[in-house]
């Protein structure tokens, strides 16, 4: 088998999941990954609360992006979790006796490489063990831009943490890759189902998640100022850091769109990719940076001003989303060539 | 964003760098590496420093002998005492409990070797807190760098 390669990535699971596949022959970048595996999300449902603040998730449920790229490509994968940490660390054992990497997904406090201002409690993170080394293992975590090592017990304890989004041991590997997947096909699968649940109305997911998130930023006016920040912090946080979600994410699937744009020589993706980008720039400079001048007493920005910059990301990703489904490829369009010269960008 | 535009600021990465896509020459989207962004900083800061503050408060509690220490040890590891008792396998009530200096007193050895495991404290340590307030999350070399 040939050598492992470490993928420095934006994201964790899109990363694990690119350098997974890309370690079985199939060369997919980054982005790529993520729009196949309809990364871009948003979750604002009422009253569930994690550690006394309000649950905002700009990504999808841990495994799902792992998930949906399998199976819009036809790889065909193994994933177990475990009830038992014993089971689950002789399974993790056999499989990098085999050479086999390894996804896993697991609870960033534990993970001691990590600087401690970013450890926190959090289930979803992803990585990927490659082998058993001295005194603990060798792993490749895409947030980072080197190979680290883990001892055995703290990586026992981030696999099988407790809590919202238990990994429960989680690991997951592909077991065969197709030699010449229908890209094309699992690409224009893959946007329109996208932006389909990005509009879905269920009005605490997607866009109207977004409008339902603006309102409640306003509804805040009523809460101390103390209160209001932290708030206004967590959101950020959500965004920012719990794997690089808003605006970092809108930046990955303008480059998706773009890459599938040129793959299958389709204009309105890279018209969409542009606006992609505009979304993107709407969350950074305008929402995240109004919440930090508000945390930091700088400036006059208002929730009001913040709850606009809310409404107008909204108001671009709904229009961007019709675009799309409107602006569907025909059965015709295929891929131009398997190439993967893309991949290496 | 542009490539140009990535942020180069001060943060809390300690020399580590994050990958994010922008836009570079010919429109191209590419792989970036950021050092910090400011915002972002602001936001960690905050949450660090309130989870600090929680830290703080416990571990002034313990001393006070309103509650047992355990409710220190929970904070530094940012357990809730449901966190704690799920990852211990009791109920929340009985570690709640727990958190009554009196009923800490008597906690079983086994106990409290299971709370050591748990929180990966070592037992000596587990009964007591330090004599002076210290940062758990806050790093001090980020702290000097960010004033």
């Amino acid at each position: 088998m040939a050598e492992f390669r470490h993928l420095h990535a934006a994201h964790c699971e899109s990363g694990v999941t690119a350098a997974l596949l890309r370690h079985q022959g199939l060369e997919l970048s980054e982005p790529m990954v993520f729009g196949l595996g309809s990364g871009l999300f948003f979750f604002f449902p009422p009253l569930v609360k994690v550690m006394g603040m309000p649950l905002i998730s700009f990504r999808s449920y841990p495994g799902n992006i792992f998930k949906l790229v399998c199976k819009r490509l036809g790889v065909e994968y193994e994933r177990s979790t475990f009830r038992s940490a014993e089971r689950g660390k002789r399974e993790l054992d056999e499989l990098l006796a085999r050479d086999t990497p390894v996804g896993l997904q697991t609870n960033m406090f534990w993970l001691s490489y990590f600087p401690s201002e970013f450890r926190s409690q959090f289930n979803g993170h992803n990585l990927i063990a490659l082998a058993e080394e001295t005194d603990g293992y060798r792993l490749s975590d895409p947030m980072l831009e080197e190979f680290v090592h883990l001892d055995a017990e703290a990586l026992e304890r981030a696999r099988f943490a407790k809590g919202v989004l238990a990994p429960r041991g989680a690991l997951y590997y592909p077991t065969s890759v197709p030699s010449n997947p229908d890209l094309a096909k699992a690409i224009k699968v893959a946007v329109s189902g996208g932006a389909k649940r990005m509009l879905d109305p269920v009005p605490i997911i997607g866009v109207h998640g977004i409008r339902r998130l603006a309102r409640g930023v306003r509804s805040w006016k009523s809460k101390e100022r103390r209160k209001q920040k932290l708030l206004l912090g967590h959101i950020i946080r959500m965004q920012e850091e719990v794997g690089s979600g808003g605006a970092g994410f809108r930046f990955m699937y303008a480059a998706f769109l773009q890459e599938a744009g040129e793959r299958l020589d389709f204009k309105p993706w890279l018209e969409a990719s542009e606006r992609m980008t505009e979304a993107g720039d709407c969350w950074r400079s305008k929402f995240a940076r109004a919440c930090a001048h508000i945390i930091k007493d700088r400036g006059e920005d208002t929730l009001d001003d913040v709850a606009d910059a809310l409404v107008e990301c909204a108001d671009k990703e709904t229009a961007l989303f019709r675009f799309l489904l409107a602006n569907a490829p025909s059965k015709s369009v295929h891929s131009l060539a398997t190439d993967t010269a893309a991949a290496s960008r | 964003m542009r490539e140009e535009d990535v942020p180069q600021e001060k943060s809390f990465y300690q020399g580590h760098r994050r990958a994010c896509y922008a836009v570079g020459k010919d429109e191209q989207y590419v792989l970036a590496k950021s050092a910090g962004w400011e915002v972002e900083r602001v936001a960690t800061e905050q949450a660090l420093l309130e989870l600090e503050e929680q830290v703080e408060d416990a571990r002034l509690k313990a001393e006070a002998g309103a509650v047992s220490p355990l409710a220190y040890h929970f904070a530094t590891r940012q357990m809730t005492p449901k966190m704690a008792a799920q990852h211990a396998g009791l109920s929340t009530w009985r570690v709640k409990r727990h958190l009554k200096p009196a009923v800490f007193a008597r906690l079983s050895k086994e106990l409290k070797s299971l709370y050591s495991r748990v929180l990966d404290v070592p037992v000596e340590e587990l009964e007591r807190v330090p004599s002076t307030p210290r940062h758990v999350f806050l790093s001090d070399e980020a702290e000097a760098n960010h004033g």
